[in-house]
């Protein structure tokens, strides 16, 4: 270049901002998403694979139901079950349900999830989510809403955000500047992982379900369907260690004191968000009271759990939406043997969850 | 406020550049004093009142200058010279030096029962201190010896005392170098402006990358409590340090230079390749040129150098070598290092006289060149363990396991020691090793990137400024030299 070249500065400096500008979103998305979704950076890749699994289902054609919520969904929802039972030709059943989540997390998937062309969402309502979000620290909303939205993008914003609580809104990346810094804060790792594992030296963990597969292989869609669950906790803790008595003392007493309340928290707002939002893009929406075990009951006071019920016909009432209520079970006959722990799911759980969500989905589906 | 700041890029930079433009067209003293007064500014954003110091070290030596030129009586000439040069030295003394000499007083006392032991001070070690005081003695020395005229008006030589790129960490640059450039019009030229992004894009990926990275390394290494009686750890945390040192310093003065070229002002080159040198002369000719050259210029030569007999040669070089390491710091792992360095250099003088060495080098040309910068590189790594260790107990034991004396040759316990990220760190050092060889080749990577068409300065510029974001370390770690 010439002393006196202006143009040739100015060009010089358009590339460089080009290249600037460009290549730190890509190759952070590129690096970091795979490896979270994997659960090489996060402890479980669940928690942040909810925008790659729906791009995924919105790639199915075919009719789709897909379940969201909590742990007590993602252990209950067996897709290949479903499809099994199914008597729509054609149909495709995803669980989306992430381990500790609560309609305050799952509203940050509802954009992506309206627009992805799904026919059916079951929406988990549990006395378990409907506590009142406080300001403050939280690491696992910190963790839930920096790791989900700094894959996201901006299509995934949306009125959700409003709902986020002023403490909690740090926590949302809402610009693709803000996202490529969050990620950047993985990269390091993320590439010392991928090191390893070109030399051969990636340490290997025997926790199988943990793992997700990679969303470009064959195995991604069967785990949307049919992700692993975790070994039944009454078969290895409670037949093995200890009573029945003993464990409903130290577990159902202790940990069973959800006090759901009825109107007026961040998860009625998310609540309310999600389903309006859905059925504004002519989804049906089935609203789904998940199984306690129901040892769980003699253990609460009265009208402890009437804020559920108060929240469920409030929601029953104010949209035009489907319900499965769960949740009383002596009244819907779920059984000990169902049940991993106090509140989840295990493989005879599963199949009668199964048996018993099919005939709605496929009334909703045929219609 | 400094060079890994983003403040620095965002706002004290280009506000600077903009107001230089714009008083240069007005006139040269407007642009001097725009240069001046950020000049001060940036001082105050990285040392606060410490700024009055460098004022007080500027007008001491804007007028012993004056009067030392003005004046054709020799006595009245050299009571000014000793007049700035004790000011400058006292300055030194206090804020640098007086807390050191009081803990060595104490610790000399301990030995004699009834001797008094007196408190430190807590002095703050002011901000550059040691670069722009050696800087205005130079300046004040040079007109004593009548090899330069004094600056013409005081902002032009309070602009080269304070100019900001320099100030903290030098590059220590010449007062005659920087009259020439500031009594020109600045001049806007693309090449330059150029060049100068090239250094800072440069400098800021060799700090915050290599650098930092390298340094996460060397911290765990050498501060956690860790035995260093592995021979592979001593070894990976020399070379470590080594690497660290020169990209934090070096980054340095790319971003200083750089920073400068926009303002139409050469500054002189710090470092040339100096793992690359061969011997520990070669060493110090590419390590550290501007100290380096200020220790020949005002302490080396006035010592009686090589011009004298031998004795007066060993006296130079220890006494270069030990004041150069004292200015490094107020801490006697420095004079330690600065002792094992002149004896080095000693060792390399008496080698090189020898008729042996000269028959082996015409003989074995290539073996000679190889032995000869493995054993200077050897000796430079175990050196850098004096330099980076002021814990007694910690440099004996490494430097007994660097030299394989009652040593752990086990590679995995080494391996198991070391941060989480192992692979990458070891890229960063492979990249390093590469990249300095191969700047070596071509004459500075640096000024070669520089020179490319602009797609492929673009391109690289923006792969280097990417992989900076990238790849920079959730902390940034302080320069080195900021201590000194």
């Amino acid at each position: 270049m010439k002393g006196g070249d202006w143009k040739g500065l100015i060009s010089s400096l358009f590339v460089f901002s080009v290249v600037i500008i460009t290549i730190s979103p890509v190759i952070t998305q590129a690096v970091v998403q795979p490896l979270i979704i994997e659960s090489r950076l996060v402890t479980f890749g669940r928690y942040a694979f909810a925008s790659e699994a729906i791009d995924s289902i919105a790639e199915d054609d075919s009719l789709s139901v897909v379940g969201i919520g909590s742990s007590m969904m993602y252990k209950a929802f067996d897709g290949e079950c479903m499809e099994a039972f199914s008597e729509v030709e054609n149909s495709n059943f995803y669980n989306l349900g992430v381990p500790a989540s609560r309609p305050y997390t799952d509203m940050m998937q509802i954009p992506r999830l309206s627009n992805s062309g799904v026919d059916v969402v079951l929406v988990e309502v549990g006395a378990n989510l409907l506590f009142k979000m406080s300001e403050g620290p939280n690491d696992y909303l910190e963790f839930r809403f920096t790791v989900q939205t700094m894959i996201q993008e901006n299509s995934d914003l949306g009125p959700w955000t409003e709902i986020v609580l002023p403490y909690h809104q740090k926590w949302v990346y809402t610009n693709e500047y803000e996202r490529t810094v969050a990620r950047q804060e993985w990269f390091v790792e993320s590439n010392e992982i991928l090191l390893e594992r070109l030399f051969g030296l990636e340490e290997e963990d025997d926790i199988e379900f943990r793992f997700l597969p990679d969303p470009e292989t064959p195995e991604w869609i069967d785990y949307l369907k049919r992700p692993g669950w975790p070994a039944s906790v009454i078969e290895n803790d409670w037949k093995r260690k200890m009573t029945m008595e003993e464990y409903n003392e130290t577990y159902l007493m202790t940990r069973s004191k959800f006090e759901p309340l009825g109107n007026g928290t961040q998860n009625h707002a998310a609540l309310h968000y999600i389903i309006s939002e859905l059925i504004q893009s002519d989804i049906e929406v089935v609203l789904v009271g998940m199984p306690h075990h129901p040892h769980t009951y003699p253990y609460l006071d009265d009208g402890q759990w009437d804020g559920y019920n108060t929240t469920l016909q409030t929601l029953s009432e104010s949209y035009d939406v489907n319900m499965m209520d769960f949740t009383w079970a002596e009244k819907t006959g779920w059984a000990h043997k169902h049940f991993s722990d106090k509140n989840h799911l295990d493989d005879d759980g599963r199949l009668e969850f199964c048996e018993r969500m099919t005939p709605l989905l496929n009334s909703l589906l045929e219609s | 406020m400094d060079f890994t700041t983003v403040e620095y890029y965002q706002w004290f930079l280009p506000c600077t550049f903009i107001l230089a433009v714009l008083a240069n067209r007005k006139s040269k003293n407007l642009r001097i004093w725009v240069l001046t007064l950020a000049s001060y500014t940036f001082f105050w954003f990285a040392s606060g009142w410490h700024f009055l110091l460098l004022a007080l070290s500027t007008v001491n030596d804007w007028v012993a200058g004056k009067k030392i030129s003005s004046s054709s009586d020799d006595v009245v000439r050299k009571r000014w010279l000793k007049f700035s040069l004790t000011v400058n030295l006292g300055l030194l003394a206090i804020f640098k030096y007086l807390d050191f000499l009081i803990e060595s007083f104490n610790v000399v006392s301990l030995k004699i029962p009834g001797s008094p032991e007196l408190s430190t001070l807590g002095i703050i070690l002011p901000v550059g201190i040691s670069f722009y005081t050696f800087q205005t003695m130079s300046y004040t020395i040079d007109i004593y010896r009548k090899k330069s005229e004094p600056y013409e008006k005081m902002v032009n030589f309070a602009c080269y005392a304070s100019f900001f790129p320099q100030l903290v960490a030098g590059p220590i640059v010449r007062a005659d170098e920087f009259k020439k450039q500031i009594d020109s019009p600045m001049e806007i030229n693309p090449l330059a402006i150029r060049l100068g992004l090239t250094l800072i894009i440069f400098g800021i990926f060799k700090k915050l990358v290599i650098g930092d990275n390298i340094a996460l390394h060397v911290n765990h290494i050498f501060s956690d409590g860790i035995p260093l009686d592995n021979i592979f750890l001593v070894w990976w945390g020399s070379l470590c340090f080594g690497i660290q040192i020169y990209c934090d310093f070096s980054a340095y003065t790319d971003i200083a230079i750089g920073s400068a070229y926009l303002f139409g002002i050469t500054l002189p080159e710090n470092f040339d390749t100096p793992y690359a040198a061969r011997s520990p002369q070669d060493f110090w000719r590419r390590w550290h040129i501007s100290l380096s050259t200020w220790l020949r210029d005002y302490l080396y030569i006035p010592l009686g150098g090589s011009r004298g007999g031998k004795r007066t040669l060993v006296a130079a070089i220890m006494g270069t070598m030990l004041l150069g390491g004292l200015w490094h710091g107020a801490s006697w792992n420095f004079i330690l290092w600065g002792l094992i360095h002149g004896i080095l250099l000693l060792i390399h003088r008496y080698i090189t006289s020898t008729e042996w060495n000269n028959k082996i080098k015409q003989k074995f040309v290539r073996s000679h060149l190889f032995t000869s910068w493995l054993l200077t590189q050897y000796f430079v790594f175990m050196t850098w363990l004096i330099f980076r260790l002021e814990d007694t107990s910690m440099m004996w034991r490494s430097l007994k396991t660097f030299v394989g004396y009652d040593v752990d040759w086990d590679f995995d316990t080494a391996w198991d020691s070391l941060p989480e990220i192992k692979i990458l760190t070891c890229v960063f050092v492979i990249m390093f090793v590469l990249g300095h060889g191969f700047s070596g080749k071509i004459g500075g990577f640096k000024h070669w990137f520089g020179k490319q068409n602009p797609v492929v300065w673009g391109l690289l510029s923006g792969i280097f400024l990417s992989a900076t974001f990238l790849y920079r370390p959730a902390e940034t770690v302080d320069f080195i030299y900021f201590r000194f």
